[in-house]
């Protein structure tokens, strides 16, 4: 593995970056002091760093949730590996280039993209070298390996700190030690001695630095929130990359004065505060601004992050600096999903949505944190226990390809839609007498249309989908109108699906998945459970008994189970869609078709097609249906499922899948006569609703 | 291409189809279900980090928790631990949401890696095995590390005393080790038969005896060892390939994989894998000095290191004196998909493995794969290269 010479200096982008926020925020927001300290805290940071070598300092590289106290009392240059991944994708919006560089290397996909960034960035100079490598097993096994190979690549002297994992005096003390181990070790590599005064105080500097984050907590209670909706990414930044230093006390004060100054006059961050939230791990870090925005535009803030804000109790004694360090790591919040998973930890949960008055909660969903990722479900029933419904948002911390800003706008929308109406529930509906509501769905493939009158579908339309979102709208709102001989004027109109966004109309945009809940309510007021199989994608939702969306799951990433994939496998085969659903009934028993993945799968079907003897249609038909009856069953699982079931989507016309679903079940599901216009009608009904005055 | 002896055509073992014989139902066993009956308790382990002398030395029967030899539906595992965490804590996941491990009267862990630790917090939210308990296990070797695993070990005993109502006695120590210790000269024994130029027993079949194991009162599992490695000395089998090979890697326990490597004319006389010599590995050392229960924890930590300890070089050194000692062609390193320790691991060994000219072939599988299809061809290919190496 060697080191190559780039000519982009990142932490340059960063510094610059980080001073042009500070203007702006001077610009913008004056007496919002505390944010301009935020940036040029970050400035200093990476300043001394591109200044250290230079000043006859160590660059000491170290990974996350570290006792990096002890590298400022020995006066070298920390640099924290997750966050410069993390703050050259905020500040340069280039982390593409750093991870891909990671993946040339060698470096496998699962080892999560702010280390594979790291060293992609040390390995093409685009960071500086660091001259001595620290790192942890807190909090997982990524961090725990990534030093052996920055030690590689950089051939500079490292040490691995031993994390225990339970909270009990003997394993403080053994941290405490291995600390002090630490210590010799640096000592020995840089030729410098810890100056345990300088040491001392900075315990004591984190020890009020920790009661700065507390009253700071604590102001977050307040309703309206004082605190701007992302900015507990601020608070993290100044635990992880200035524990205990003055500047960091200087912007937990100032920010706390602030916030305890808006919550005396009453006011909230945002002009109309209408959702409180918990998070879960961290939003896409490209995507900061994005969320800001929307936060904004919804009302919707983070009061609350119980495994990354939520400090423990416990005071630091400046005396015994090594065995503070120490306690202070198990303080944590992290710490309290590091170690066993017990009630203590899961409470903590439970305390906070109850102290901070949450309506929701949020789990960004990072593809490459697998510890985090596998309590999505249980922190979820955690809080569905409390009536508290919780979104999981796939991402990735640091990779902009994962998903996008569209993908997460429309999820973002549509939970707050669903927190919306899990506050007024079915009541506040009037029901507008003689109005029609008009009730647009564009889809990837097709584009759906339904005048509702109240009491029946007037007419509707299903047509192929053109490239714009507002040609599709537009054409089918002609078919219809030309079928009607109504006029358009004046008609209320809601518009939903993917491409549903650029068409503006009077009465605006609800998201798919409560237009399904209130159109299949419409029409089968006993189904509970929901199942859309469209073109694309595959989507369960959960519908109560007045007709509001509950919660959903999505299968986005994934094509098998989807129009696309049948309508593949009937290529193949060399029939129709219908051709092969009457094919199915015919068949003795069903291919095997392993492959979970659809393009897995069409070689295995492939292979069916063209073995000696070849596998019977009847058979070959039915095992496909099996297979994506699997996928269907797994998305359910994760919903949970409750009958009624109905399944829509333009997939649900294959009437031999549903067959074999409803075997699989062990029940019959509802199919209704047209499954693809559920959602547009849906859209109608709402539309009726908002023209009558009333409604969600 | 040398022929070689397939396993179909070799003379079959009374020993071994003893031991493929219990492994047929999973994961219950005979034995299992007769302790239940006569009353007696059943505790599952998790990692080689846990110490089964202890659960053993109670009159319970530990049990090694292991997910399905093939790649199963885990559609209810993956709603719980999600799609990114490894399919061996989502097998075994599946086993209990299914309720197929209701046999178990307690679960114990350690804080090995990111998979095993939260298997064990979501199995003890989800699954209503009454006892649980998980080791904090250190990831180094050093005097301290030391302590705190014996002090770990210590509670463990305590934790589970407790539970049962009982008190562990030396003597009941003693002789728990001293059987566990006979389990591991056993093996041993096994796997020096493979160092033979035409061992007599395959790596499936070795597999089929290792998995008995974790599923057998270890007395019994003794006994019928004795009598298989009797048996072996005794047979005119021989097993010949087109190279010697180590498989090595993630957590593996479907022996139909290392048939599919060994069906392509591989010999695999070694393995380095968690359910297998990092296993049994080392014995107790008994009678040097020390107090029993430190013999055992000093025993645990020191023993063949998972990928999770620290340094590597610990892991690396004894898998290069086995390739030495087994005279291996190559290695072929299987890595369950987002196995983070030894996905990590891996290009340093091969590293290490290349400079004593010994070639590397990295696969990615899921846990519970056959071995089929793409594995076959890439194994076909490593070998023409080893032969060619050897020409």
């Amino acid at each position: 593995m060697s080191i190559v010479r780039a000519e982009r200096d990142k932490l340059k982008s960063i510094i610059r970056g980080a001073k042009r926020f500070a203007r702006l925020s001077a610009e913008t927001a004056p007496e919002r002091r505390s944010d301009a300290l935020y940036y040029r805290m970050l400035q200093t940071y990476y300043e001394r760093i591109i200044r250290a070598h230079g000043e006859g300092n160590l660059i000491v590289a170290h990974t996350v949730f570290f006792p990096e106290e002890v590298i400022y009392a020995m006066d070298m240059v920390p640099m924290h590996t997750e966050a410069t991944t993390w703050m050259i994708t905020l500040f340069t919006g280039e982390s593409a280039g750093v991870v891909s560089a990671g993946a040339e290397l060698g470096l496998a996909s699962e080892i999560c993209t702010p280390h594979r960034g790291l060293a992609g960035a040390v390995a093409t100079g685009v960071i500086p070298r660091p001259d001595v490598v620290l790192w942890s097993n807190l909090v997982c096994d990524n961090t725990a390996k990534s030093g052996e190979l920055l030690v590689k690549l950089t051939g500079a002297p490292g040490f691995f700190l031993d994390h225990p994992f339970k909270e009990t005096p003997e394993e403080i003390a053994y941290l405490a030690e291995e600390i002090a181990d630490m210590v010799r070790f640096l000592e020995a590599v840089s030729g410098k001695k810890m100056n345990w005064d300088r040491f001392s105080e900075i315990i004591a500097r984190m020890d009020r630095q920790l009661e700065l984050i507390r009253e700071i907590n604590e102001l977050r209670k307040a309703v309206p929130t004082p605190f701007s909706p992302q900015g507990f990414m601020q608070l993290l930044t100044a635990d992880y990359l200035f524990p205990g230093q003055p500047e960091a006390i200087e912007y937990l004060t100032a920010l706390r004065d602030e916030l305890a100054a808006m919550v005396r006059s009453g006011k909230g961050a945002v002009p109309q505060e209408r959702f409180r939230l918990m998070s879960f791990f961290l939003p896409p870090m490209y995507l900061t601004g994005f969320f800001e925005k929307i936060s904004r535009e919804y009302g919707a803030v983070s009061v609350t992050e119980p495994f990354f804000t939520f400090w423990g109790e416990g005071k630091l004694d400046p005396s015994k600096p090594l065995e503070s360090v120490a306690r202070k790591s198990y303080m944590i919040p992290e710490m309290r999903m590091y170690g066993p998973l017990d009630d203590r930890a899961l409470k903590s949960i439970n305390r906070c949505a109850r102290d901070y008055r949450i309506d929701g909660a949020i789990y960004y969903a990072d593809v490459g944190c697998r510890h985090a990722c596998a309590t999505i479900k249980l922190f979820k029933d955690q809080l569905a226990e409390m009536g508290i419904p919780m979104l999981t948002l796939d991402c990735d911390v640091v990779d902009p390809r994962v998903t996008s800003e569209d993908e997460v706008r429309e999820k973002l929308e549509q939970f707050f839609e669903l927190l919306e109406a899990c506050r007024h529930g079915g009541k506040g509906r009037t029901e507008a007498a003689e109005a029609i509501g008009i009730g647009i769905d564009v889809g990837s493939l097709s584009t759906k249309a339904v005048i509702f009158s109240g009491r029946e579908i007037v007419a509707h339309a299903v047509i192929p989908s053109e490239n714009e979102s507002e040609a599709s709208a537009r054409a089918a709102l002609d078919r219809l109108l030309s079928e009607t001989g109504l006029r358009v004027d004046g008609l209320p109109i809601v518009m939903t699906g993917t491409g549903g966004k650029s068409y503006e109309t009077g009465y605006g945009r609800h998201g798919i998945n409560t237009c399904l809940a209130r159109g299949i309510h419409h029409l089968y007021p006993a189904v509970r459970t929901v199942i859309d199989l469209g073109a694309e994608t595959t989507a369960a939702i959960r519908v109560s008994p007045e007709g509001d969306l509950t919660g959903w799951e999505n299968q986005d990433k994934c094509a098998a189970g989807t129009g696309l994939f049948v309508q593949q496998m009937a290529k193949l085969m060399g029939v129709s869609l219908e051709e092969m659903s009457a094919l199915s009934f015919r068949a003795r028993s069903r291919a095997e078709i392993s492959n979970t993945c659809a393009v897995f799968a069409e070689s295995e079907v492939i292979s069916h097609i063209h073995r000696d003897p070849p596998t019977p249609m009847p058979d070959l038909a039915a095992g496909i249906y099996a297979s994506m009856a699997g996928r269907i069953l797994a998305i359910l699982k994760r919903i949970g499922v409750e009958r009624e079931v109905a399944i829509v989507g333009g997939v649900a016309k294959n009437s031999g899948l549903i067959r074999i679903l409803e075997e699989a079940l062990g029940f019959n599901v509802i199919v209704p006569e047209e499954p693809r216009i559920v959602a547009a009608l849906g859209a109608a009904i709402i539309a009726r609703e908002k023209a009558g005055g009333g409604g969600s | 291409m040398t022929t070689h002896l397939t396993q179909e055509t070799a003379s079959p073992l009374h020993g071994l189809s003893r031991f493929k014989a219990l492994n047929e139902s999973f994961p219950h066993t005979a034995q299992i279900l007769d302790y239940k009956r006569r009353g007696k308790k059943v505790f599952g382990w998790l990692c080689t980090y846990v110490p089964e002398e202890i659960i053993h030395a109670t009159g319970a029967l530990p049990i090694r928790i292991i997910g399905y030899s093939h790649e199963a539906n885990l559609d209810d595992a993956t709603a719980h631990l999600y799609v990114n965490n490894c399919t061996f804590s989502r097998s075994c996941l599946q086993l209990g949401l299914e309720g197929q491990y209701d046999f178990l009267d307690g679960v114990v862990g350690g804080s090995t890696c990111d998979g095993a630790r939260r298997l064990f917090d979501i199995w003890r939210q989800y699954v209503g095995t009454p006892f649980h308990h998980v080791l904090t296990v250190p990831r180094k070797y050093t005097e301290r590390a030391h302590q705190l695993y014996y002090h770990e070990v210590l509670a463990f005993k305590h934790h589970l005393e407790e539970y049962l109502g009982l008190k562990i006695s030396d003597e009941a120590l003693r002789h728990s080790t001293e059987v566990l210790n006979r389990s591991r000269q056993l093996l041993k024994r096994l796997y020096e038969l493979r160092k033979r130029e035409a061992p007599p027993i395959s790596g499936a079949e070795t597999m089929e005896v290792l998995n008995a194991a974790y599923r057998m009162p270890k007395e019994l599992f003794n006994e019928w060892l004795t009598e298989l490695l009797e048996e072996l000395e005794e047979s005119d089998r021989q097993f010949k390939g087109r190279a010697r090979v180590m498989l090595n890697g993630s957590v593996l326990t479907n022996p139909q994989f290392i048939k599919s490597i060994e069906d392509q004319g591989a010999l695999v006389v070694t393995d380095e894998l968690c359910t297998s010599t990092r296993y049994w590995g080392d014995e107790v050392i008994l009678d040097d000095g020390r107090p029993l229960l430190e013999a055992i924890s000093r025993r645990y930590l020191n023993n063949f290191p998972c990928a999770r300890m620290h340094p590597s070089d610990e892991r690396f050194n004894r898998i290069i004196a086995f390739a030495r000692a087994y005279r291996v062609d190559g290695v072929i390193s299987q890595i369950v998909r987002y196995c983070v320790p030894y996905c990590h691991d891996l290009p340093l060994l091969t590293e290490r493995l290349k400079e004593i000219g010994i070639p590397t072939l990295a696969l990615d599988v899921e846990y519970g794969s056959s071995g089929s299809g793409q594995v076959a061809t890439r194994v076909q290919a490593f070998l023409e290269m080893l032969e060619a190496n050897r020409r």
